[in-house]
């Protein structure tokens, strides 16, 4: 399990960690309420950690890719 | 020219309680100034003070305007109608503490002053530390916190009330943040029966959760009712449904036989196994008592080759290999027997036995029960499952301890897991469970007259409805009428007071009202409150969200306050869904889901797979899995 990564800069997430292992992405949203995303590429949590905007990196590579499920 | 820039105006009508003041002329512009607030004079729920010689009378503010004027008053003053109408609430002597009720009434032309946060704090300030905690701040002032009287918010017991979405969870978690605080009562000891399973994530740390499907990674620990906990008609209840009072005795016989049989072979220390009642929690085995009274009901007889003729054998039939279908009590299987044969030579005719007891369709229902893997945590209770022999691996004690006696201050008991048809039981028993034990033990220190229990019903209208004679009901019943003496306090939550049984709310000495839209609830909530001060109520429709106003024995006067709310990440798990969810796709959403947004790839097998199972904890790895497999064969 990588460390957790807030992201106080994005106006929706308020961080994320990933699971080599399990290959399992959690984000959490500003409200509080943990995702998990499952079967997500190492590539693709790189990318999220690079990205300039976790929302939009999140709504375009992320969601609707990979299946979710509430924590 | 007024001197006291708090003088509003002066008494002149005195009936009872209600006072009728008019407005001073000074006072047309709405708004006063005192050290450099702004004060508005007049408002609804607002506090008024009246010096009587050497003691401050204080009133509540009911109404404003021409409805407050005295029918009498019929020449139209200048500047409108200028009257207040006043509730008498409590006194205070100078430098003294304030109390309620009064001992003087004010007169004519008795000055009226606006209550300032000076005189605020000295109302609302807590009488002694050590009973009052802070639970939010006062709705008009954010300087000053709103004090609770745990002793009696515990003891007397209280409620909760309001419509969805106005905050009750938040609120509720809020005030356990309180009263469970680590630093001021390490001691604390709540319960929470959430039937939503809510609650979990806003306590945190400060909560273990019991719950049916415990996951074991979480800290959380299973929920375990061992059957032979219950008292007889609540086992006899659950177990058979229905049951003749004639065919009752029969049952009570063969449980308090299998009770004295487990006591034998397991004796438990100090108790006689001929004074025990069918009541006693002692244990036995349910799989036996099912697999007897089974054979009693299902049993046919042949006569016994060469016996007498009243000598008789069961005629078990046999499978292919000639051995007898005896059957197996604790795999649940059912002995098998011939069928009746009347007719042929008398040694081959198949009888039925003689003492059928006519509970068929109860044992079959008995029987059913013991294989559902749902009702597990009352009939295979884990190490509380008594063996054939009614031997059991651990006691009572580790339950009841599980339950109120854990290291954490607060236990929740999530029963989302447990079927709604047996819900209502279910909370009975535990209730009972719960009183009894602590009742008997109200002597020791685990008692709860030593450390007292506060219980959280949540939800409470779906198991203590008004013609709802069940169990559940009748447990809460006893606690809000005799539990003060012991110690057991409970917190009635509901989105529905009409429904609640008034016995029960009526018996709630403390009420928290928060936004209530329905005029039904509303009036049954007025009913229920004990305080004179109805007419706050009349502010419920228009209250904000996780705003409340408390009236009765836990406040020193009823408060209009916000309640602190857990920290963000601890809300309760009762969040409003998103159907449009904010943001965009160059910022990104708010929540993965919403109306808006890109339907997802979706796949309903994993939703018909948590339905069967009964969980709602989603399991990638398994689902993946399947769907590999499912290619593979295709």
């Amino acid at each position: 399990m990588s460390e957790w990564i807030s992201t106080p800069q994005s106006s929706n997430v308020a961080g994320f960690c990933y699971d080599d292992s399990t290959q399992v992405l959690t984000v959490e949203f500003n409200s509080g309420t943990r995702y998990d995303y499952y079967d997500v590429p190492n590539h693709i949590y790189e990318g999220m950690k690079a990205a300039e905007s976790i929302g939009k990196y999140l709504n375009s590579e992320i969601k609707g890719h990979y299946r979710y499920a509430r924590q | 020219m007024k001197v006291d820039p708090s003088f509003i105006g002066t008494v002149q009508d005195v009936m009872g309680t209600t006072v009728t003041v008019a407005l001073s002329n000074e006072t047309i512009t709405g708004i006063s100034f005192i050290d450099g607030e702004c004060y508005r004079i007049g408002q609804v729920g607002s506090f008024v003070r009246i010096p009587v010689g050497f003691t401050d009378l204080y009133g509540l503010v009911s109404q404003v305007g021409a409805g407050a004027a005295p029918v009498s008053e019929l020449e139209t003053s200048p500047y409108g109608n200028r009257w207040l109408q006043v509730q008498l609430i409590g006194e205070r002597m100078r430098d003294g503490q304030f109390q309620r009720g009064v001992s003087q009434h004010p007169t004519i032309e008795d000055k009226v002053h606006i209550v300032t946060e000076k005189d605020l704090h000295a109302i609302y300030g807590p009488s002694d530390p050590i009973d009052f905690v802070s639970i939010g701040h006062l709705a008009s002032a954010e300087s000053i916190p709103a004090y609770i009287d745990n002793n009696k918010l515990v003891t007397r017991h209280s409620a909760i009330v309001g419509s969805t979405g106005c905050g009750k969870s938040t609120t509720v978690a809020g005030l356990l943040n309180s009263i469970s605080d680590k630093s001021q009562f390490p001691s604390a000891r709540i319960l929470v029966l959430d039937i939503h399973g809510e609650y979990s994530k806003a306590l945190g740390e400060r909560a273990s959760i019991i719950r049916v499907g415990a996951d074991a990674s979480k800290n959380e620990r299973e929920l375990q009712i061992p059957f032979w906990a219950l008292n007889f008609e609540e086992m006899a209840k659950f177990a058979f449904g229905s049951i003749d009072n004639s065919k009752y005795a029969i049952v009570t016989d063969w449980v308090m036989k299998l009770k004295r049989e487990s006591l034998e072979h397991q004796p438990i220390p100090g108790i006689d196994p001929d004074a025990i009642t069918v009541d006693t929690p002692t244990p036995f085995c349910l799989h036996k008592l099912w697999y007897e009274l089974y054979k009693r009901d299902f049993m046919t007889i042949v006569p016994r080759p060469g016996g007498a003729a009243d000598e008789v054998d069961p005629a078990y039939a046999q499978d292919s290999h000639g051995k007898n279908l005896l059957g197996d009590a604790m795999a649940v299987i059912p002995p098998v027997y011939r069928t009746v044969k009347t007719t042929g030579p008398a040694h081959e005719r198949v009888q039925w036995g003689k003492e059928a007891i006519g509970i068929r369709q109860q044992l079959s229902t008995l029987g059913s029960k013991l294989r559902d893997p749902r009702y597990n945590f009352i009939c295979n209770p884990g190490k509380w499952r008594p063996d054939i022999d009614g031997k059991i691996e651990s006691d009572l004690d580790l339950l009841i301890k599980d339950w109120i006696g854990n290291e954490r201050p607060v236990t929740i008991m999530d029963l989302s897991g447990i079927p709604s048809l047996i819900l209502n039981d279910i909370i009975g028993a535990v209730l009972r469970i719960i009183y009894d034990a602590v009742f008997w033990g109200r002597n020791l220190p685990e008692g709860s007259r030593e450390r007292p229990l506060f219980i959280i019903l949540e939800e409470a209208h779906a198991y203590l409805g008004k013609d709802n004679s069940g169990s559940a009901s009748l447990a809460v019943k006893r606690i809000a009428k005799e539990g003060r003496k012991y110690g057991v306090g409970m917190m009635v939550v509901s989105q529905r007071p009409f429904e609640i049984d008034s016995t029960i709310l009526s018996q709630c000495g403390t009420i928290i009202a928060m936004r209530l839209a329905n005029t039904i609830d509303r009036c049954h909530v007025t009913g229920a409150a004990s305080d004179n001060l109805k007419g706050l109520f009349e502010m419920l429709p228009i209250l904000r969200t996780g705003e409340a106003i408390i009236v009765g024995e836990a406040v020193s006067l009823p408060i209009r306050a916000l309640i602190d709310p857990p920290d963000q990440d601890r809300k309760p798990d009762s969040i409003d869904p998103k159907v449009a969810s904010h943001g965009s796709k160059e910022e990104g959403f708010e929540s993965p889901g919403g109306w808006n947004q890109n339907k997802e790839d979706e796949n309903y097998k994993p939703m018909i797979h948590q339905w069967r199972i009964q969980s709602g904890k989603y399991d990638h790895n398994f689902h993946k899995s399947i769907e590999i497999q499912g290619e593979a064969d295709e």
